[in-house]
């Protein structure tokens, strides 16, 4: 078993190698490494050796196409088999490896692209016509290479399958741990998405995190089922796994319970690790949907992304017979912190205890500790390997977010005399809905080019499936009503160009849109009117 | 009786792609980004265009675009 990886004895670490090359060389070349099912449930599978030689491949058409050690590659594609190489290969050649999720629109796709001068993305052809569109305004974007290429090849796309299949099976990764190598955008309450930046380092947190949670034996079959694009797929559903020689499973069709349940039964799950969302989906269908399963080989399911309610905890131990255990963690964090797992004692809503390398702590408004079971500030002392290491072109904001040599992770918590951590809530404005962070800023931005609209403010209000929903306050322009055909406009108007993650569940039209003296959306006034609570302090409000 | 073409015109709409086409035979797996959230976007827009609306109770019986075309008929 290999637990914490000895680094200093490594002046050459690279991911992509540790997860491929290096299982090869301790005997597991021919084990599977990534089983994929489409949404058919047809499979295909590729070996520890063939990653590792397909991976290179892509390492070598990275850089035979003149691209550097530190420039940026993207992949845009749903979950896929090519994925694995793609990323690993990218990881190989020194290019920093960002994803991107299939469903972005096309603003969020600039943002990302833009910020981070990228210089070619995998894609399929359906999905490069948003980057097409766009391409006149990304100077630094050189390749766009197609999994699905044929003769009609637009511009700077190319085929990826004639371009990789002569290219040489072999390379060596020159990359340091201390060398950038992932790259994934997050949101936050002010401003575009930030570009979070981890190290091939982060490794150690991965692979020490996942050995003290999820506790995988060699012969575990084990699947999560987050998107690679989202930092719990590509910290757990792509590198924990592989740099553990585990086999996993990975799924390609859209959410159904009982193809989700048949895959978990056909295929031997034994560790399972997905999101309170789908489970609270699960939760929707009669209890007997689940009793025809043989759910024996099955030994944990773990979730994370948003607060685990208790009611899915009970509802897992009455219908699924198994405990649920919560997990805690943040795409700068890259690395599970926090979290429930045997042997201890699970407390039904809380995230769990902080793992035995992290320091979290309660801190006040003046970045004090705080006693036990008072709400604070959530934060953990700086310096774990898979921290990030900075926001790409915001330094001020990356030197914000320590206080102390404590890392604030803008969420308020308490922990209890026996170190559980509960979540209690933001202190900032971001949306957390199915797991993902919205940013308000972003939707507020791409809802006020829309001709109807004079004003906009965004919160986040509880939901009962998504733990949050986007809820927008809208001020149209004079003569205008919100009719039902309007709000499905801006519905879709946010859908296509920021994500469907951000699309407003509930529109709301006013004649006025709070602001503050300097003209900031005043979204704390906003949750007062939609949750009918106490607005707090309003005397920095505009007056009229 | 709407057609599959003006079936395929919503989902251009909602899906943000001018040449998308639907079949009868299209299931969420077929077409790009047709998940959960986009399913409740894309139901909306339906309801919208053609002024009929879909029960919860309907709307779990969906397997592919024809049960869709043929609900949708059905309430014309």
């Amino acid at each position: 078993m290999i637990s914490i990886l000895k680094l200093d004895a490594l002046p050459l670490f690279n991911i992509g190698h540790y997860c491929t090359g290096f299982q090869v060389d301790r005997g597991l070349g021919s084990k599977v490494a990534v089983k994929f099912l489409d949404h058919q449930l047809n499979t295909a599978e590729l070996t520890y050796r063939d990653l590792d030689l397909r991976s290179n491949q892509v390492a070598n058409l990275l850089r035979k196409s003149g691209f550097n050690i530190g420039d940026t590659a993207f992949i845009y594609l749903p979950k896929c088999l090519e994925f694995y190489e793609i990323f690993l290969g990218i990881l190989k050649s020194g290019l920093i490896a960002g994803t991107l999720f299939s469903n972005f629109g096309s603003e969020a796709l600039f943002d990302r692209l833009y910020d981070s001068k990228a210089r070619i993305v995998f894609t399929k052809k359906k999905m490069a016509a948003k980057i097409m569109r766009l391409i006149d305004q990304l100077p630094y974007l050189k390749m766009i290479v197609l999994l699905d290429g044929d003769d009609s090849l637009e511009g700077c796309q190319v085929d990826y399958q004639s371009l990789i299949q002569n290219l040489p099976v072999d390379f060596s990764p020159q990359t340091f741990a201390h060398d950038s190598a992932i790259l994934q955008y997050t949101s936050g309450s002010t401003g575009k998405p930030k570009g979070v930046l981890h190290v091939h380092k982060a490794l150690a947190s991965i692979s020490s995190s996942f050995d003290e949670v999820h506790q995988p034996l060699d012969e575990d079959t084990y699947w999560c089922t987050a998107d690679p694009a989202w930092v719990t797929g590509i910290s757990y559903g792509i590198i924990a796994p592989l740099a553990r020689g585990l086999t996993q499973i990975q799924y390609g069709g859209v959410f159904d319970p009982l193809t989700w349940f048949g895959i978990i039964e056909k295929e031997n799950i034994d560790l399972l690790y997905t999101a309170p969302t789908v489970l609270r989906m699960m939760m929707q269908y009669e209890d007997e949907t689940y009793s025809g399963f043989d759910l024996s080989q099955l030994k944990r399911i773990y979730s994370v992304g948003e607060p685990l309610n208790p009611e899915i905890y009970k509802w897992g131990v009455r219908v699924l017979k198994h405990e649920i255990y919560d997990t805690w963690f943040q795409t700068e964090t890259g690395a599970i912190q926090i979290a429930n797992r045997p042997p201890l004692k699970i407390k039904p809503g809380s995230m769990g205890v902080p793992l035995s390398q992290t320091e979290a702590a309660i801190l006040d408004e003046n970045y004090q500790n705080l006693a036990p079971n008072t709400i604070g500030k959530l934060t953990l002392k700086a310096g774990w390997d898979s921290m990030f290491v900075g926001y790409l072109n915001r330094p001020e904001i990356y030197q914000e977010k320590f206080k102390r040599d404590y890392y604030l992770s803008g969420d308020l918590a308490s922990m209890d005399e026996d170190g559980y951590v509960w979540f209690k809530g933001r202190d900032d404005d971001v949306i957390n809905t199915s797991g993902h962070l919205v940013s308000p800023f972003e939707v507020e931005s791409c809802l006020l080019e829309m001709d109807e609209i004079a004003d906009v403010g965004v919160i986040g209000a509880p939901d009962p499936l998504l733990w949050e929903k986007v809820v927008t306050y809208v001020k149209l322009k004079p003569e205008l009503t919100l009719s039902s055909a309007l709000a499905l406009k801006i519905k879709i108007y946010v859908s296509n160009r920021v994500s469907p993650l951000a699309t407003p569940a509930e529109i709301i039209a006013v004649d006025k849109i709070p602001k503050n003296r300097s003209g900031k959306v005043m979204r704390r006034y906003l949750r007062s009117i939609y949750n009918g609570t106490d607005p707090g302090d309003l005397s920095t409000m505009e007056e009229e | 009786m709407i057609s599959i073409e003006e079936l395929s015109k919503v989902f251009q709409v909602v899906f943000d792609d001018d040449e998308l086409t639907v079949t009868e035979a299209y299931t969420a797996n077929d077409v790009a980004g047709w998940d959960s959230m986009t399913h409740v976007l894309l139901l909306s827009a339906i309801e919208e265009k053609f002024g009929i609306e879909f029960n919860q109770k309907e709307i779990r019986k969906f397997q592919t675009v024809g049960d869709l075309l043929n609900s949708i008929n059905s309430k014309l």
